[in-house]
This record gives structure tokens, sequence and C-alpha cells, in this order.
């Protein structure tokens, strides 16, 4: 009982530590994040935005459309849509730079990331709208269910 | 020499008990640095992850990795090493939750593992592996629950060499 007593100690000990530093660190931190999860400066998603795979196929078909992987770039090496192009979401400002001239408002730009249970894909569309960019759908199943459809796919080394 | 083979022979599990413990140590600090630095990028992992609700995961991407972090510090320095090593086994017992229904679900997501050494790195089954052989070294940690080589016996200048000969008088091996 002391033994489970004193263990227990050195684990709040731990744990009381780690909240501290934690949040004060955050707090002094230059790269600090919000305690609250929110989607603040965010739009909501309308769901006319949101397209099937079917529908995904047949914009696929249809040469002028882009396809923007979300996902981070060793997930796009290891296997992405044919002729997508890599813009992780979490190098937002790098890859925009890159890509602004690519991308513009005359082509369907398509969003996906890994599958229903990312929201890559929907937060890079968020950004993108907010620079400006009407023509915007997100595939929510993702590369997923494109891979298992065993629609085109393609490898980058 | 013969003193130094001799040392090695009779003080293996120390010598273990001590290497386990840094071994695990470093491997955990050098898990939670990237992670304290970039919270961002941890938070978006967390969120990938899937496994926890969303409000949930900022305190998470910001308290898990000091835990992480303290945790080793303390494994090495041999703080509270007892409880270090239990409350790893309970993280890795989450980390491999959390990759195994990721895995079954499916997704290719970034593993947030040792994003310092291997950037980008997805989740596998080598990641649960890797959490299992973790797992051992920490409960060899506990179960051979030493006190040598620690900050604690250093601090208080009561270094017992007799602990750490013991059985060491035996003239069987030599």
């Amino acid at each position: 009982m002391n033994k489970l007593l004193m263990k227990s100690q050195g684990f709040l000990t731990i744990i009381f530590l780690s909240i501290i530093l934690g949040i004060t660190f955050n707090f002094i931190s230059p790269n600090g994040i919000s305690l609250v999860y929110s989607y603040n400066n965010e739009i909501e998603i309308s769901n006319d935005l949101f397209i099937t795979i079917e529908e995904s196929k047949q914009f696929y078909e249809n040469s002028s459309v882009i396809f923007l992987d979300s996902r981070i770039l060793s997930s796009f090496k290891n296997g992405h849509i044919k002729n997508a192009i890599s813009f992780p979401y979490l190098e937002f400002d790098e890859h925009y730079s890159k890509l602004s001239a690519k991308l513009n408002n005359s082509s369907l730009i398509i969003i996906y990331c890994g599958g229903e249970n990312c929201n890559s894909s929907e937060k890079l569309a968020v950004k993108l709208i907010n620079k400006g960019y009407s023509n915007i759908k997100i595939f929510k199943d993702g590369w997923n269910q494109w891979k298992s459809a065993k629609f085109p796919i393609e490898k980058t080394k | 020499m013969r003193t130094f083979i001799y040392f090695f022979r009779n003080n293996s599990s120390n010598i273990a008990w001590i290497l386990f413990r840094v071994i695990l140590g470093f491997a955990f600090i050098l898990a939670s640095i990237d992670k304290i630095i970039n919270p961002e990028k941890f938070l978006e992992i967390v969120n990938n992850y899937n496994i926890v609700p969303h409000f949930l995961s900022p305190i998470i991407a910001l308290v898990l990795p000091w835990i992480e972090f303290i945790c080793g510090v303390f494994l090495i320095l041999g703080i509270l090493t007892e409880s270090s090593a239990t409350m790893i086994i309970i993280l890795l017992i989450g980390f491999i939750y959390g990759v195994s229904v990721n895995l079954y679900r499916g997704s290719d997501i970034e593993c947030g593992c040792f994003s310092l050494l291997f950037e980008g790195e997805l989740i596998g089954f080598q990641t649960i592996l890797r959490d299992i052989i973790f797992m051992c070294f920490s409960i060899i940690i506990i179960f051979l629950d030493r006190d040598v080589w620690t900050i604690g016996k250093f601090l208080s200048f009561k270094f017992n060499f007799d602990k750490i000969n013991k059985g060491n008088i035996s003239n069987e091996s030599y």
C-alpha cells in the first residue's frame, strides 16, 4: 500500500511537472499554439464542396483539373493519385509560393488527403479559399478509397 | 584488466539496469524534442490519429512531449526511476493502441515518433515492434529495481560500493 502511494506520488510529480512545463513553455515559445481547439480564421465548408469518388474520377478524366495532395511529403512519395501535386498543408506558405503560378481559378482544384479520418484537405481548402481561389472541391474519401478502387496511381522516388 | 572482467561478470544486472535506463531515457528525450519545438505540427499529428476528441488534442500535444522528456531525464538521472518507467509503459500502451487503430483503418498517417531523426516517418508494424521493445526495456528496469549510479546517490555522497560489488567476493570464477 505504501509502495502504491509512493508510486502514485511519482506519477503525479511527473504529470504535474509536465503540465506546468508544457503550458509555460507554450506561453513563452514563439511557436505556441492555442490551448482551446478552435476553427479560428476558418470558414464553414459548405457541403457542395465535397465530392464523391465517382465524381472525382469523372473530373480526373477531364484534363484541366489539378489534384492536390495535402498529406505530408513522405505519404505522397509512398503513393498518390497519378499526376497529383504534393501540397502538404503543414508547409502551406512554403508550397504556396512555389505553386501559386500553377494554380489558377480557371482550372478546377481537387484536394484530397488520406481518407475520411483526415482533415488536412479541408484545412488546405479553407486556406486556398481565403487566398481567393473559388474553384475548389474536396475529395473526402481521399487516397485510401482511390487506391482500393484501383484508379490510376503512381509513386515518386 | 582482470578487475574489469571481474566487475562486469559480477555486476551484469547492475550494468544492464544502468544501460537500459540510459538508452530508454535518451530515446524518449530524442523523441520529445521535435514535438516540444513544433507543437503545431504535433497537434496536427495528434488530430490525424483521430483517437481522442479534438478539444483534448492541444492539451495532449503540449503535455505529452513533456511527459516523455521528463521521464527520459528522470531515467537517465535515476530520479523516480520506477514511476518514470511505469509512466513510459502507459504511454507506450497508448501509442500502440493509436498506431494499431490507424493501421486497421488503413490510414497512411505520420508516426510523429522520432521526427528529429526520421522526418515524416509513417506508421507501420515496425512502429508497434519498436514500442514493444521499449516496453520490454521499461519492464526490465522496473523488475531489476537497482539503486546504482543515480543522481540521488551521487548527491548524497552515499555511493554504496557494497551494493555495486554485491557477490563480488566469491572466488569461484577466478
